[in-house]
């Protein structure tokens, strides 16, 4: 009894404070630590002096399907890790919604489209996603090697689920990374992120 | 009655055309989630041209929906690409407002059940009776429950040409009517503005009398997305002359960088009872929200407590070289013939100041600006210019040269009108250089005052300076205090260079406040420009004496100089203040920090500072620093957050504005479970700070 009411005060409070938490350009991003899908713990401060770029995924979402069945998410992870970066692809779908997976199901999933995180996190309580008031699936996030936020929203500009756009697209999350390696101002810094929902 | 007859046959008869057609052709699409449905308003094309409407009729399966022009959080708005015959020209879509549509933690804005979405659409004259027109439309939308699907599809809907008039759609009559019910109007009876604090917007909206109450259920759609949060809860409360909704900002009006270049909101405004009008809020002013303590005060009370505020301003550090040059004017006007007059000229220089800061403060906040206290100190410039200020005093004191006729012996003092002036600047700078002192009682009276009309902030602020020119007016008017003072001789030219002293003090410490505020640059220039300053006194000094035309020149040059040195941008590289007193242990206020603290249930501690609050600076060197206090930080496992202003920052001045502050130092004190925090008196001792930290345990 006791243990249940502890654990509805530890909800409680988890929501007030991911009601709170607004991640901003320029400052600390928020710190964490998840479980990947190979069990490992993951701390945002392990990658410290690195470009860690976040992104929110939910293989059932059709503009997480735009980016990935053309190939264009997966040319981005394997075009930036090989340059350095650190891509951390969080699910954040609660236990039974669209896009929940556990950690074997998270490897058969980037094994089935070929893609390249350099880990995937888990996230089924939905805490990081709270922290970084992630919205939408794709949603991505830019972290430099200070850990500051230098990026937060859409992949590109193009808010479609045609495939068709990704050609003429500006991709914001490119954009950034190459800024932020090079110690530059990222131009956009912040633009609305677009498609569905986080499944919290 | 023919006639009329006639016409109503003829309009069944085209309207069982119609319904014969919507059968035929592909005027409907049907997914397991949407059936979509291109529909005309009227049941024919007008030969003689005009404006008829199309519509897209969404009806969706219970809990999907379909999105408006700003999609909230996530989703995507429907589009309609129009195919039509030469001349024919569509508008974009007539939006009808949308609903609130929850999702989880997230919210969207859209529609569920059905919606219509109308295009208007210009017809050429000349079109020939009998004619057959085919409208195409190709529409995409994206349908959501939990899980989401984007859909689209081709539809097309043939009239013929009629040379009347063409009849309503009985079929869809309702529908177009209730959608065009739902479109917002484009003349809003309302005066809009909006506000930007750092934890909300507030949107403020007059409305006419008759529509105020529906007001107070209103909600607000803006047009574009990621300027307020979509999933919150909007509350609309009476506020000032009308209501005011106030919402956590999203991205775009949290960007401190850039969210100043945000001017005006617009949207749709959505009153109870379903009426809706198209709102462009300017950003602007808005009354402040009459928070609780504010409230209740009675204005006298107010009043008493900015006199005793003011009175107790003489006591903070900040005043102390102004009291110097007071008490040295004390003995020289006590012995002239009418030492009241002083007195009133000193009072007139204070409230005079004063009135004039808070018209300053009431213009910055009439455009929208977060100003409190001290404001004036946030801007390196004007620290600059007051550390000049009182480095050119000192060099007056120190006797590099004299103020007014250049004839006048040093020992003669000024003449009666120059010293009536002197008197009145000396009341000036002693409410300039007040700004970094926050009195107790102040902080209460001027919270008061800026939920007040203009005339009642004002009065407040001339209550203040009432209160700390009182002690010296008082003795200027009392023969018997008068004779207490000592008899004016050479001591007195002694003891003003020895004023020059703390004078110098207090322009080494602007010149600190600045070092935090510009980079070590913009310093430099500060600080060759204070010599160029001496040099110019000494050269101004010789003129004064030798009236020599080298030492004017040289005056001229060297007064440019310096003037020249502190008029380039000073804005430089702001550097983060670290407050002396924190022994390792504080880590930067934001309130997203304090949120989590709290939501843990840890016990905290907020102190809220600038580098140029000298009452800040004495708190955290004798309560907070003592190693007894940061001891009992470290026991009752209390977290230490430090919220600088020396700078703006919006996060603090909403911190400040919820406790009806304007100004630092704030302290407060979250007990350890999550608890509404204590505010502690604006003076700290060791001894309260162990009690408060002692109660958390």
């Amino acid at each position: 009894m006791t243990r249940t009411i502890f654990a509805i005060i530890a909800l409680l409070g988890l929501s007030l404070q991911s009601a709170r938490a607004e991640p901003s350009i320029g400052q600390l991003a928020p710190a964490f630590t998840a479980i990947d899908s190979n069990g490992k713990s993951r701390s945002l401060s392990d990658f410290a002096g690195k470009t860690v770029i976040l992104e929110w995924t939910n293989d059932g979402c059709p503009y997480v399907k735009k980016h990935y069945n053309s190939g264009n998410m997966q040319k981005l992870q394997q075009e930036l890790t090989s340059k350095g970066a650190v891509w951390l692809s969080i699910i954040s779908s609660a236990p039974g919604k669209q896009g929940h997976v556990n950690g074997a199901g998270a490897n058969q999933l980037s094994a089935s489209r070929s893609a390249n995180p350099t880990a995937v996190l888990l996230d089924p309580t939905g805490m990081i996603g709270r922290a970084y008031d992630a919205q939408t699936t794709p949603h991505m996030f830019v972290i430099d090697k200070t850990g500051k936020l230098r990026y937060m929203g859409a992949i590109d500009d193009q808010p479609s689920t045609d495939t068709a756009t990704i050609a003429t697209a500006r991709n914001y999350v490119r954009e950034a990374f190459a800024a932020v390696r090079v110690g530059h101002v990222v131009k956009e810094k912040a633009t609305d992120a677009y498609g569905c929902s986080v499944k919290y | 009655m023919t006639s009329v007859l006639t016409r109503l046959l003829t309009a069944l008869t085209l309207a069982a055309a119609m319904g014969a057609s919507v059968a035929r052709a592909a005027d409907v699409a049907t997914t397991p989630r949407v059936e979509a449905r291109l529909v005309s308003e009227v049941i024919g094309i007008p030969a003689a041209g005009g404006t008829i409407s199309f519509a897209l009729h969404q009806r969706m399966q219970p809990q999907w929906h379909t999105y408006w022009r700003n999609p909230g959080e996530s989703g995507e708005p429907t589009t309609l690409s129009w195919t039509l015959p030469p001349g024919f020209v569509a508008s974009d879509i007539k939006w009808p407002h949308p609903e609130r549509i929850p999702f989880g933690e997230l919210a969207n804005y859209g529609f569920s059940e059905q919606i219509l979405l109308r295009s208007e659409v210009t017809v050429p004259a000349g079109l020939r009776p009998g004619d057959i027109v085919t409208v195409k439309v190709d529409a995409a939308w994206l349908v959501c429950k939990d899980i989401c699907v984007p859909e689209q599809a081709s539809l097309d809907l043939t009239l013929p040409v009629v040379a009347t008039d063409p009849a309503p759609n009985p079929e869809w009559r309702q529908a177009f009517a209730a959608s065009r019910a739902r479109e917002p109007s484009s003349s809003a009876p309302f005066e809009t503005r909006f506000s930007l604090g750092g934890e909300a917007v507030t949107l403020y909206f007059v409305p006419t009398q008759d529509l105020m109450e529906r007001g107070l259920r209103a909600q607000f759609f803006p047009y574009t997305k990621g300027l307020i949060k979509a999933s919150a809860l909007q509350v609309s409360e009476p506020r000032g002359a009308g209501f005011a909704i106030a919402v956590p900002p999203g991205w775009r009006l949290r960007d401190v960088e850039r969210r100043g270049e945000i001017d005006k909101i617009d949207g749709v405004l959505v009153l109870a009872g379903g009426k809706s009008y198209e709102v462009s809020l300017q950003r602007g002013g808005v009354p402040a929200s009459p928070t609780a303590a504010a409230s209740q005060m009675p204005l006298v009370q107010a009043i008493l407590f900015a006199i005793l505020g003011g009175l107790i301003l003489n006591l903070m550090p900040c005043v102390f070289p102004i009291l110097s040059m007071k008490a040295l004017a004390l003995v020289k006007s006590g012995h002239t013939e009418r030492p009241w007059i002083d007195g009133i000229a000193y009072l007139l220089g204070v409230m005079t100041t004063f009135a004039g800061l808070a018209g300053a403060l009431l213009w910055l906040r009439s455009t929208g600006e977060d100003a409190g206290w001290g404001f004036q100190l946030q801007s390196p410039l004007s620290v600059a210019v007051l550390a000049y200020v009182l480095a050119l005093i000192g060099f007056n004191l120190s006797g590099l040269f004299q103020f007014g006729s250049s004839l006048q012996g040093a020992g003669e003092g000024l003449s009666r009108q120059g010293g009536l002036i002197g008197t009145f600047f000396t009341g000036v700078l002693a409410v300039v250089v007040a700004a970094p002192c926050t009195a107790p009682f102040m902080g209460a009276a001027m919270s008061y005052a800026f939920t007040q009309p203009a005339a009642i902030t004002i009065a407040i602020f001339l209550a203040l300076g009432f209160g700390l020119a009182l002690p010296w007016v008082v003795f200027s008017f009392s023969p018997a205090l008068i004779r207490l003072l000592p008899k004016p001789g050479a001591w007195m030219e002694r003891f003003k260079q020895f004023l020059a002293f703390p004078m110098y003090g207090a322009a080494v410490w602007l010149v600190w406040v600045l070092s935090q505020q510009v980079s070590p640059e913009g310093l430099f220039r500060v600080m060759i420009g204070i010599v160029c300053l001496a040099l110019a006194a000494w050269a101004f000094g010789m003129a004064q004496t030798r009236r020599s035309a080298a030492s004017g020149i040289l005056f001229v040059i060297a007064f440019a100089a310096a003037i020249a040195l502190v008029t380039v941008p000073l804005e430089g590289k702001k550097t983060e203040f670290e407050p002396a007193a924190v022994g390792g242990l504080a880590q930067p206020y934001t309130a997203a920090r304090l949120a989590g603290f709290r939501a843990q249930g840890k016990p905290v501690f907020v102190n809220l500072t600038a580098a140029w609050c000298v009452s800040c600076l004495y708190n955290e060197k004798v309560a907070l620093a003592s190693p007894k206090v940061l001891a009992a930080f470290k026991s009752a496992n209390t977290t230490y957050l430090v919220g600088d202003w020396t700078n703006q920052n919006p996060e603090i001045s909403s911190l400040l504005r919820q406790h009806a502050r304007d100004g630092v130092p704030l302290y407060l004190y979250y007990p350890a479970g999550g608890l509404e925090p204590e505010i502690l008196p604006q003076i700290l001792t060791e001894s309260l700070m162990l009690k408060t930290l002692g109660t958390s345990k």
